[in-house]
């Protein structure tokens, strides 16, 4: 099982990898598509310029410094659709890029997939975890498009991530494990992520008041506020690690684009620890507290059901 | 101009205002809300008897309730329904939909249209480049080699909000028919539905029995943002009682009228 880790900068490249990151993702926006549409237009799911590497100087380095090390990169372009002229823009950019050494694109929106397989059949394609691959009819859809390799939703179960892993053996799925998680489903969610704060309106603090309530909105309530109480970036999954190699993950995908360096590398070395441990045949009972053991010196706190990738564990 | 009553309960067929020759009905975002195959006849067969169309309404669904969904395209496929439709909220749905139910008409969702929807948009669009704006106005589904894949799955119309900012978009260059829902935006959706949580988890994720999102409305209110964001169940929505202008120009065919939040 693969670790696939965020890059920023040519500076951390070789940090990650040593840490254990076998392939690495990052985000650029060229300084012509950010004169001409800004970032708040972003041609990838990223609305801060503290997440994209800064020139292309630095994606060519990035790109370089990663294959010598072994590791392979993938560049987002997963924007959720773009406008006829971004399209005609953002083809032209990916074959530049293509042309860098860029070995896969992250890619969201089906008009980009058709016209990058159309200007480039050579080029791989992996599907944003945007495009919420909730069932295994999904996975067949997207996979019409030439789309081999798919980052499931945040959402799943692992039990649910098996039945779709199970109906595809012929594809590559990644899972999200580590930093990142959302109240919400990021592919059908349009709330802005610009704030210069970098706080989202899902997890900023709400006055709530109820409209209709028979008497349950005391607790609805509640729940909708535990966001605002947790610190969503120390998001984990990793006490399902032993039903995610079983059910045949790919690789684990760790969220972070604009995050330091020193936090991304910890973060890879919590996944190799306990991951080292499923693989020497430890079982889910022996996992869990090693995992929540490791969470704790990672992010200096118990974990909790909303930080979990997989409140089914929870039960 | 076509108008559609968007309800949330069979009760709801007894108000069906003057002109509206259609009524949407099912779940549009959460798979525990799908009604069941006899209530959907019910509903089917009532549409019927008050001389209205019918579009049942499906979510984005898990394999379990990729299975609910069947059950009911079944149900619809064998009615006696002129005109009826199913909008899909799931690629999974539209993709089982085409190859195992021809006959049924698809209609792309408001999920899967993709816009922007945010009710802070307003107040930071005018900092954007014109080029760039353009994207905030528009629809991930109008673009024509999107369309025309879609197409190939049976798909001629798509289901749009009113964003508070503003809607501009050419559907006639995609060959697609366009609905536009009034006055709920859907702003986000999400798994960890509140009122699905039972005070350790949220029911949500394996099977929702709570149900509490049926009779439970909430506002969330931000100080700092004049809009406020209505909650009901596992989505989220802004209000615009607004209609934008040019719609049929636009290649909207069709207003939806929400009765109340779905």
């Amino acid at each position: 099982m693969k670790i696939l880790s965020p890059v920023d900068n040519l500076a951390e490249v070789d940090a990650l990898i040593d840490a254990g990151a076998d392939e690495l993702y990052g985000g650029y926006v060229s300084g012509g598509w950010a004169k001409k549409y800004s970032i708040m237009s972003s041609a990838n799911q990223r609305y801060f310029p503290s997440a994209q590497i800064q020139g292309e100087a630095e994606l060519k380095g990035i790109i370089k410094v990663a294959h010598s090390g072994g590791a392979r990169f993938y560049l987002t372009l997963n924007a959720p659709y773009y406008t006829e002229e971004q399209y005609g823009d953002i083809t032209r950019e990916a074959r530049e890029f293509s042309g860098m050494g860029v070995d896969a694109f992250i890619v969201a929106d089906i008009g980009l997939i058709l016209r990058l397989k159309d200007a480039m059949p050579y080029v791989d394609v992996h599907l944003s975890t945007l495009s919420e691959v909730f069932n295994g009819r999904a996975a067949s859809f997207y996979s019409r498009l030439g789309v081999r390799r798919m980052v499931l939703p945040r959402e799943l179960t692992t039990a649910e991530m098996a039945g779709i892993i199970k109906a595809h053996p012929e594809l590559d799925f990644d899972a999200f494990i580590l930093v990142g998680k959302c109240p919400n489903i990021e592919g059908y969610c349009s709330f802005t992520h610009n704030n210069p704060k970098l706080i989202w309106p899902c997890e900023e603090p709400y006055q709530m008041e109820a409209l209709a309530d028979d008497g349950r909105t005391g607790g609805i309530i509640r729940a909708q506020s535990g966001w605002s109480s947790v610190n969503r970036r120390q998001a984990c999954g990793l006490c399902a690690l032993p039903m995610l190699v079983r059910a045949g993950i790919t690789a684990l995908k760790l969220v972070g684009r604009g995050g330091p360096t020193g936090m991304k590398v910890k973060a890879i070395g919590a996944v190799k620890r306990v991951l080292g441990l499923v693989e020497d045949g430890m079982d889910e009972g022996g996992v869990r507290p090693m995992a929540m053991g490791v969470y704790k010196e990672l992010f200096g706190q118990d974990c909790n059901p909303y930080v979990c990738y997989f409140p089914e564990v929870w039960r | 101009m076509e108008k559609a009553l968007y309800i949330t309960s069979l009760r709801k067929l007894k108000d069906v205002p003057p002109g509206c020759s259609r009524i949407y009905f099912g779940a549009e975002f959460c798979q525990w809300r799908l009604p069941g195959p006899a209530l959907l006849k019910k509903a089917l067969d009532l549409a019927g008897e008050g001389g209205l169309k019918f579009t049942l309404m499906t979510p984005w669904v898990t394999d379990a309730g990729l299975k609910k969904v069947k059950a009911l395209l079944k149900v619809l496929a064998d009615a006696d329904a002129p005109g009826a439709e199913v909008v899909v909220n799931d690629y999974g749905a539209l993709d089982m939909l085409a190859e195992e139910f021809p006959d049924v008409t698809p209609v792309i969702g408001r999920l899967l249209a993709r816009q922007k929807r945010c009710p802070r948009i307003p107040g930071m669009i005018g900092g954007i480049p014109e080029a760039g704006r353009e994207l905030y106005m528009r629809s991930g589904v109008e673009d024509p080699l999107t369309a025309k894949y879609l197409r190939v799955f049976g798909v001629r119309r798509v289901e749009l909000d009113n964003p508070l900012h503003g809607l501009s978009v050419d559907l006639k260059a995609a060959r697609l028919k366009g609905s536009l829902y009034t006055p709920y935006a859907v702003v986000t959706v999400t798994r960890h539905c509140p009122a699905s949580h039972d005070g350790n988890t949220w029911q949500s994720f394996t099977g929702c029995k709570l149900k509490a999102c049926m009779k439970n409305v909430i506002a969330l209110k931000n100080p700092a943002h004049e809009a406020s964001i209505l909650m009901r169940g596992n989505a989220q929505f802004v209000e615009n009682t607004s209609l934008p202008v040019g719609l049929s120009k636009m290649g909207i065919d069709r207003v939806v009228v929400m009765e109340g939040l779905p």
